[in-house]
């Protein structure tokens, strides 16, 4: 019944909708009870978080390791906001929940996850080892509700190949100037029709949309309560990538052929040809590195109009979730996790197996500076030779990374996220002008704002 | 045999609705039956009766999830009628319903009398050919459609194109979105197909013979004896239609929703009401106005399916009826 969907899974599916696996058995002490300061024992049950590759794996037996007493269930895949309400309404939440870093104000807002400042106080995580910037994503009225772990920042992925086939260099690419992006865009832009052989610019829309109002001047959150999206620069920023979408066939018919590609394989669009620019997230050129290492391509970082780098960076955090059993034990995971010293364990894992494979390692790039500089600084080599273009690619992502943007955290962020990707879907489709998508956007995340408020 | 010896039973007095009841409990079938039942009704009372309870006094307050409801009277039942997204997804929802269920329906109806047709060793081999694909998971259906639709390279647009025609982009243009959605629905016409072959193998054979006798052709007899002999069940696969596309949900929201990648690409056309819902109580927090929204579906879906009965009454045949 179309009724139960909601009730049911308000209050009966929180029944069984339970995650939590902290059994409250005898080992585990105090930590089992919830104070901070206990030796950490049990077991902790984590939702949201993966084990894909050895970045992820060599963490967690870095923890299981250094406490071999704990039993660490991995709930393995991406996080699920119907699973983790639940169990959390329910009162049997899982200890620990890894979250996108744009949620934490509206979870840390609605009490969902538990202020951190005790786990930071009394378990010795030094907040200052975390970029400043990556802290405001996770921090909240004063105090901090997350543990942040990766960086993610935009850079511009060349095909060589491509430039040179549209008799263009890289210092023709320029995404910041509408008329040079403009004319790139056309020149290395092949199809029939509707049916393309190849994008000639690919700004990853809408999925980076916000980050071209950063590379604009005019970032669409000025702080927790004050959004922009019907601000006249934000409509400008809109009109102009609408227009770039608009040079290279139509952002319906681009997306199309973004859908076909294989962007993790081996027949990854720099393999295949089949885009000559694309921005991307830094974490592409590792993927790159390991499924295509004799592609020919250039990384830059994005520079705004004035020539000065300009980036935006989005993270992953683990949270505790309110009334988790265990937070002493959870707490130790997170700073684990995250920690220096683990990250280079990963960091050395990953250079073992890519020296395996003949392969460059590219780097790990993580919201802890220290561990950033401990995997740079002593553990990086750089690549020489054929490999030399992975090192060049290092550098332009650490320039890049320098000083990057990062979007307040706010109680709204998932209806912010929702109108203004659907605001872009509709100005780059065509179905809507962006003044008028732009001010119903800024429309809803307002009255989104009030509701919280009230 | 005198006039005395006549007797005239008396009038057992008429029982009562309790008494009818104690009366049959006294018989030990009727408490088996209801102890055979109590698993369903349990289960009907705790996650069915219990949660739509709730939910309709969830619609009356402002609920986070996390924290106390708090009562705000008919505001969200108001919110409802003024969202403007409500009325998009209501459009979709309902757009979707009246395309899907009577081409479906027909498509199904079709199939069903080519099957009847089948005889032989081949006969079970096309049954179940026709109905594997409502075995397939619907999130797999949604996952496979987004490849079989792609405007680029999916195997829609290449079947197209050997007619000549360039097909559109129809997971990717608002324009189209919705067509591909119908699109995909047809997958899962299996059961339907089930169930209207099984109401044309009821179908007796002298009544076609003496349409025969009486000159009626292949048309005129399905159409004077086949579709009457099952209306009844073309009935009942309308109404069971037409409440499953009116909560539409699986598919969409796998192709559209599902995952950071694939909620990039949905549009308003792919907004159904059941995803509206899903969006406010799940992504926004909104479970009191969620629940709200769950109500208004409720709502709409009884009264459809009642003008739906109604309306039967007099279209359907039931055999042994008087009419």
């Amino acid at each position: 019944m179309p009724v139960a969907i909601a009730g049911a899974a308000a209050l009966t599916l929180t029944a069984c909708g339970g995650v939590g696996g902290g059994d409250s058995g005898d080992d585990g002490g105090d930590a089992q009870s919830g104070g901070m300061s206990a030796e950490p024992g049990g077991s902790i049950t984590t939702i949201g978080f993966a084990l894909p590759d050895e970045i992820a794996t060599v963490r967690v037996e870095a923890f299981e390791e250094t406490y071999p007493d704990v039993e660490v269930n991995i709930n393995e895949g991406g996080f699920d906001e119907q699973q983790f309400l639940s169990s959390v309404a329910s009162g049997n939440p899982s200890e620990l929940v890894y979250i996108p870093g744009d949620q934490v104000g509206a979870f840390a807002a609605r009490g969902a996850i538990q202020p951190l400042d005790e786990c930071v106080e009394q378990r010795d995580i030094d907040l200052e080892q975390y970029r400043p910037n990556v802290l405001d994503l996770v921090q909240y009225e004063g105090s901090t509700y997350a543990i942040p772990e990766f960086y993610n920042t935009p850079v511009l992925i060349l095909n060589n190949t491509v430039l040179a086939e549209a008799g263009l260099t890289p210092e023709d690419i320029d995404i910041a100037d509408q008329e040079s992006l403009l004319a790139a865009a056309e020149a290395m832009t092949v199809r029939n029709g509707s049916t393309y052989e190849r994008i000639g610019v690919h700004l990853r829309l809408p999925d980076i949309t916000p980050f071209y109002g950063v590379l604009d001047g005019n970032p669409w959150v000025a702080a927790a309560d004050d959004f922009l999206l019907d601000d006249p620069a934000t409509v400008a920023t809109m009109e102009r990538l609408k227009a770039v979408q608009d040079a290279q066939g139509g952002h319906v018919a681009l997306k199309d052929f973004e859908n076909t590609w294989d962007l993790f394989g081996e027949g990854n669009p720099f393999a295949q040809n089949q885009v000559g620019a694309m921005v991307i997230e830094q974490w592409y050129v590792n993927v790159l590195a390991n499924t295509s290492p004799d592609v020919d391509i250039t990384v830059l970082p994005i520079a705004d109009a004035s020539g000065d780098t300009v980036t935006w960076a989005t993270s992953n955090a683990w949270a505790i979730p309110d009334e988790a059993d265990n937070t002493a034990t959870a707490c130790e995971f997170m700073k684990i996790m995250t920690a220096p010293d683990t990250w280079a364990a990963a960091a050395e894992e990953r250079i073992q197996l890519r020296d395996a494979e003949g392969k460059a390692f590219t780097g790990i790039y993580t919201a802890n500076e220290a561990a950033d500089d401990k995997v740079f600084g002593e553990l990086y080599t750089p690549g020489t030779g054929e490999n030399q273009k992975w090192d060049d690619a290092v550098q332009a992502v650490l320039e890049a990374q320098a000083d990057a943007w990062v979007m307040p955290a706010n109680a709204v962020g998932a209806q912010f996220k929702d109108a203004w990707l659907e605001a872009t879907n509709r100005i780059l489709t065509g179905e809507q002008d962006a003044a008028s998508a732009l001010a119903e956007a800024q429309d809803k995340v307002e009255q989104a704002l009030a509701d919280v408020g009230s | 045999m005198s006039a005395a010896d006549v007797r005239v039973p008396l009038a057992a007095p008429p029982m009562t609705r309790r008494r009818r009841w104690q009366a049959a409990w006294r018989r030990p079938e009727t408490r088996w039956a209801y102890l055979f039942l109590l698993p369903w009704i349990l289960g009907f009372l705790v996650f069915t009766a219990g949660p739509m309870l709730a939910s309709l006094v969830l619609s009356f307050t402002d609920y986070d999830v996390i924290n106390p409801a708090t009562y705000v009277g008919g505001e969200n039942y108001q919110r409802m009628v003024e969202d403007p997204e409500v009325r998009t997804a209501l459009f979709n929802t309902v757009l979707y319903t009246v395309i899907h269920v009577p081409l479906s329906i027909a498509i199904a109806l079709a199939l069903a009398v080519l099957l009847n047709q089948i005889g032989g060793r081949f006969a079970g081999f096309f049954r179940t050919v026709f109905y594997l694909p409502a075995m397939t998971p619907t999130v797999a259906v949604g996952v496979l459609f987004l490849l079989l639709l792609n405007g680029q390279n999916g195997l829609v647009n290449a079947l197209l194109r050997l007619f000549g025609i360039n097909g559109p982009a129809w997971t990717t243009d608002p324009d189209w979105v919705r067509w591909g959605i119908i699109i995909m629905s047809l997958w899962t016409i299996g059961g339907t197909i089930v169930i209207l072959f099984a109401a044309l193998k009821n179908v007796p054979n002298d009544l076609y013979e003496a349409a025969r006798i009486d000159g009626a052709g292949a048309w005129r007899q399905f159409r004077e004896v086949t579709v009457p002999m099952i209306s009844g069940s073309l009935f009942f696969v309308t109404i069971v239609n037409t409440i499953a596309s009116l909560q539409m949900f699986t598919e969409v929201y796998t192709m559209f929703y599902g995952n950071a990648q694939s909620e990039l690409q949905a549009s308003d056309s792919a907004l159904f009401y059941v995803i509206y819902l899903f969006q406010q109580g799940f992504q926004f927090l909104e479970m009191g106005y969620a629940s709200a929204l769950a109500w208004g579906l409720f709502a709409i879906v009884l009264i459809v399916t009642l003008v739906q009965v109604k309306l039967g009454d007099r279209f359907v045949y039931y055999e042994g009826d008087d009419r």
